[in-house]
């Protein structure tokens, strides 16, 4: 080996030829472009026999995002005026004068890579997470020829985990081609997203089999601790002949249990970090063995009623087995805990969870980013208060595969944990579904629910985003309660923040029944 | 020593930046492999990191697969991988991503097919045409998107002002426009044969009376018909023409990984005889391509294809991809093969992806096929995009009129279990020359 001999290379260009060339940086802005034009709603077709557009809407506007290269010596606006105001490829006639179109560089917000490139990650990464919207108008072809007679605008707003190694994200995201005035704006992308699958390799979604999964032995005594619901995702990656499974996320709720006089209630399990399993299978079981440390489980409960966490991780080995029609984790640990009177007792856990493939709607909800999860209210330990009792509710729920149900009466403070705002699309209002229970014992008065905002590194602490009152609302059934959002927390939430959370207060009477908050949303 | 032309003294003035920069943490490179074809440089402080053995085996690959069209002799060409905020120093060229100076080409692509034509076209000739040419054919032959946006059709400026004084990076997308209609137009080895005796000048009418004297037809006439000459149904944008030389991929109906790997940058298709062959992975992960890159548009964003196609195809794979190849579509329902849809991959994105069918047929005739799929768990089909109409039917038995039309997206139908989907594209579609049709399904989750 030996460094490059740079006066070599100065002799071989002077004896070659054509040392001039330079490859521009390929596309490396990624531009925003903010169009405003008349685009067809209606065709027809004239005397000469040709398709014209017989009505043109009102100046509409809409950003869409475009590339350029860095030695592009266009300006960012004629860039985007010669992609979105020129005759359009395969349509007969052009805009009307007036379209207009200025660029601004976001290349900082919206990376070039895999945006405007196909995407140089490596094969070992995941894939992206990519917020965008599409808009385009549809043609209602005509009865009497080859042109619309309707051309009506549409958009959808989506954001999803994408390859973008093999076709940039500004091709593969356009709406489909038989689409008119097509156009997509990337909002965000994240190469390499943690909330992604692993490229080169498949992630699957389990669903939790109910029923005993763990037993907790201490003082003599076995308690045997059963599933109520829960999901598992695993990937399976091979590569240059060896295959790894990684048991990415697993959440179990659990039921209640009383061990050693200890009442034990509101028990999930949940990873604290992806478990990896790799070897040669057992032949017999098919199991793989997960070595010491790499378990990582976090167990959240009511102790007594006080909240309490506690953290398993592995001395020995366990085990971990994934086929087509199910996953099994086994696995016993000793631990330390305190008894009622304070004393250190050895507690032995002993786990044998399985699961089988999850259904569609469990699939989704396991791929939801945790924002989504904690959005969409569906895992309790997201979620916590003081003077509540918080549960899993799984019906009746409005969206993904659980709500929050909340139990007691009062004042009651929940906090969220901690979210990032980054490729959020805040709107005019925070919206969720609120479940309100029958039998409501002053109809005059059914409760009041306040939202609150804090983000500590704006400077943000429970900033108040409003009240909805709950009087009126209909018993028994789900209702949309809409906070619109003050001007400060909209422009907080729009910066891009790593803690943010939130504070929702449920002020109620007393009944026996559970509150189910779900599906927190933004909205017009 | 002749004159130092302004391209030598770019030249000296990077290798300048270049050798200053050594000692200071800057761009260096070290010899880590060579082949019959290349030595690799590899950039160090900090060190880029890379597999040798493996960068290598990528560059004789396309070495091979280029000399299909461009023939070059043999030769050795040094490739100098770098960390991208290297190129700009060792090239000279603020914000350059790459260069090729002779025969020795800097870039952080594993692969920069760009810069390696140019020194394919170095070690083939000494003779350097017009840079419109010299440019166009860098960027008229590969199998990915070439080094510039790929412009659209029509969109070309006037190749008068080209010629008689463009910038180098205002040539590229009408040169590779040119020197690709006329690669497929007259065949690689008569573009080669013109390029080769084509004038280096920026005397307008000298280089058109070259090129009528050269092809017996007016610039001015291949001008107009390069911007016309896409059909309606291929790709939107000007793309670069793949050899497609590599070996075909070999599949059979139990799924098999179809990775992307270095002696295999992209797969051609095999030989058909009537089968479908599927690829599955997720949205993005493998897109079809016809090796003219004049008829089949972009199939990239779907997370399942089933392609009974015959012909000039390439697939270009990303992550976990699967091939399978079998029956799965069939004009007799009852000899449909029946393959599961892959619930994990549709649904990795919550809303939701798209899957696509296609297949070939004579220009103008209907389309009447089956797809037998299962799927465990209960999904949505609406349908998003191509021609035709599909419907659901519980079995081969069942009348199309009693089956389940698949609605528009984003209204959809349900599915669950064993079903038959039955796709029709006749009257409406039937007039039209394509030499394909398809059609696509957005696939969510059901209840």
């Amino acid at each position: 080996m030996r460094w490059i001999d740079l006066s070599a290379v100065v002799v071989t260009c002077a004896s070659g030829l054509g040392c001039w060339e330079p490859n521009p940086a390929f596309q490396s802005n990624v531009i925003r472009c903010d169009v405003a034009r008349k685009e067809c709603r209606q065709e027809g077709v004239g005397s000469d026999g040709s398709v014209q557009c017989t009505s043109f809407s009102s100046a509409v506007q809409f950003s869409a995002t475009a590339c350029k290269d860095a030695d592009d010596g266009r300006t960012n606006d004629s860039l985007c005026t010669q992609m979105f105001c020129a005759q359009p490829s395969g349509v007969a006639y052009g805009y009307p004068s007036g379209c207009s179109a200025a660029g601004t560089d976001v290349t900082a917000q919206v990376p070039a890579d895999g945006i405007c490139r196909v995407s140089s990650s490596s094969d070992n990464g995941r894939l992206a997470l990519v917020s965008f919207t599409q808009r385009w108008r549809d043609c209602t072809p005509a009865a009497g020829g080859p042109y619309c007679s309707a051309l009506n605008v549409n958009s959808a707003a989506q954001s999803g985990c994408y390859d973008l190694s093999v076709t940039r994200a500004v091709t593969q995201l356009l709406p489909p081609s038989d689409r008119r005035d097509r156009s997509v704006l990337i909002s965000s992308a994240t190469l390499n997203d943690p909330e992604c699958p692993l490229t080169g390799s498949f992630t699957t979604a389990y669903a939790i089999t109910p029923g005993v999964v763990a037993s907790v032995s201490a003082g003599g005594m076995t308690v045997p601790v059963s599933a109520k619901s829960g999901f598992a995702t695993v990937t399976q990656a091979c590569g240059d002949g060896a295959c790894t499974t990684t048991l990415d996320k697993l959440l179990v709720n659990l039921g209640d249990a009383m061990v050693n006089g200890v009442q034990v209630t509101n028990l999930a399990v949940s990873t604290a970090g992806p478990i990896g399993a790799s070897g040669i299978p057992d032949p017999d079981s098919g199991l793989v063995s997960v070595p010491s440390g790499a378990v990582s489980l976090v167990a959240t409960a009511l102790v007594n009623g006080a909240r309490s966490a506690f953290i398993l991780r592995n001395k020995q080995p366990w085990r971990v087995g994934v086929t087509a029609s199910g996953m099994t984790l086994q696995g016993s640990e000793t631990l330390t805990a305190s008894n009622l009177s304070g004393r250190q007792v050895p507690v032995t856990v002993s786990v044998s969870a399985t699961g089988k493939p999850a259904s569609a709607q469990v699939q989704a909800c396991a791929s939801l980013s945790p924002r989504a999860r904690l959005f969409g209210f569906e895992d309790p330990a997201s979620w916590s208060a003081s003077s509540a009792m918080l549960s899993l509710a799984t019906s009746p729920i409005k969206q993904g595969c659980g709500g929050l149900a909340v139990t007691g009466h009062g004042y009651m403070l929940m906090s969220s944990s901690t979210f990032s705002t980054a490729g959020l699309s805040p709107a005019a209002a925070l919206s969720l579904d609120l479940f309100v229970p029958a039998s409501q014992p002053n109809p005059f008065w059914i409760g009041a629910v306040q939202m609150f905002l804090t983000c500590p590194s704006a400077n943000v602490f429970n900033q108040y985003l409003g009240q909805v009152e709950l009087t009126g609302k209909p018993e028994g059934q789900y209702s949309t309660l809409r906070f619109p959002l003050p001007a400060a927390s909209l422009s907080t939430l729009r910066q891009s923040l790593n803690d943010c959370s939130f504070g929702l207060a449920l002020n109620v009477n007393q009944t026996n029944a559970s509150w189910i908050l779900d599906n927190l949303r933004f909205t017009p | 020593m002749g004159p130092r032309t302004p391209a030598v003294g770019l030249v000296a003035a990077a290798l300048a930046g270049l050798a200053s920069s050594c000692g200071a943490g800057g761009a260096s490179a070290e010899l880590v492999g060579q082949s019959p074809h290349f030595r690799l440089f590899v950039g160090s402080l900090p060190a880029v990191t890379v597999d040798a053995e493996d960068e290598l085996a990528r560059l004789e690959t396309n070495w091979a697969d280029t000399w299909t069209m461009l023939h070059m002799p043999e030769g050795q060409v040094d490739y100098v991988l770098l960390r991208p905020d290297q190129i700009a120093a060792a090239c000279g060229i603020p914000e350059a991503a790459g260069c090729e100076i002779g025969r020795t080409v800097y870039a952080s692509a594993p692969v920069d097919q760009h810069e390696l034509n140019h020194a394919y076209m170095e070690l083939r000739t000494s003779h350097r045409p017009h840079p419109l040419l010299v440019e166009g054919v860098a960027e008229a032959v590969g199998c990915g998107e070439g080094a510039e946006p790929p412009p659209a059709f029509d969109q070309v400026p006037d190749w008068r002002g080209l010629i008689a004084g463009a910038r180098a990076a205002d040539l590229y997308a009408p040169g590779r426009q040119l020197a690709r209609y006329l690669i497929l137009a007259y065949g690689a080895d008569r573009f080669l044969a013109y390029y080769q005796q084509a004038p280096r000048t920026d005397d307008a009418d000298a280089f058109s009376s070259n090129f009528a004297r050269f092809w017996a037809v007016d610039l001015d006439a291949v001008w107009a018909a390069m911007q016309i000459a896409q059909p309606a149904w291929g790709p939107d944008e000007v793309l670069p023409v793949c050899p497609c030389s590599l070996p075909p991929w070999t599949a059979s109906t139990r799924p098999a990984v179809l990775p992307a790997t270095p002696s295999h940058p992209y797969w051609t298709w095999p030989p058909a005889a009537g089968d479908t062959a599927v690829l599955a992975g997720y949205q993005g992960s493998f897109a079809i391509h016809d090796c003219a890159r004049r008829d089949l548009p972009e199939f990239s964003s779907v997370t399942m294809m089933f392609a009974r196609l015959a012909g000039s195809y390439y697939a270009s794979t990303g992550s976990a991809v699967a091939i399978a190849s079998g029956s799965y579509l069939s004009d007799v329902c009852a000899d449909a093969v029946a393959d599961e849809l892959p619930a994990r991959a549709v649904l990795a994105n919550s809303s939701g992806s798209p899957i696509s069918i296609a297949v070939q047929r004579p220009a103008g005739t209907a389309v009447s096929t089956y797809l037998a799929l299962t799927t465990p768990a209960p999904l949505a089909l609406g349908r998003y995009d191509g021609e035709g109409e599909v419907v659901v039917c519980p079995d081969c038995a069942t009348p199309d009129a009693a089956c389940q039309p698949v609605p528009d997206y984003p209204a959809s139908v349900p599915v669950t279990g064993a079903f038959y989907l039955h796709w029709t594209d006749g009257s409406a579609s039937a007039s039209r020359d394509w030499p394909y049709t398809f059609v696509s399904l957005w696939v969510s989750a059901g209840r």
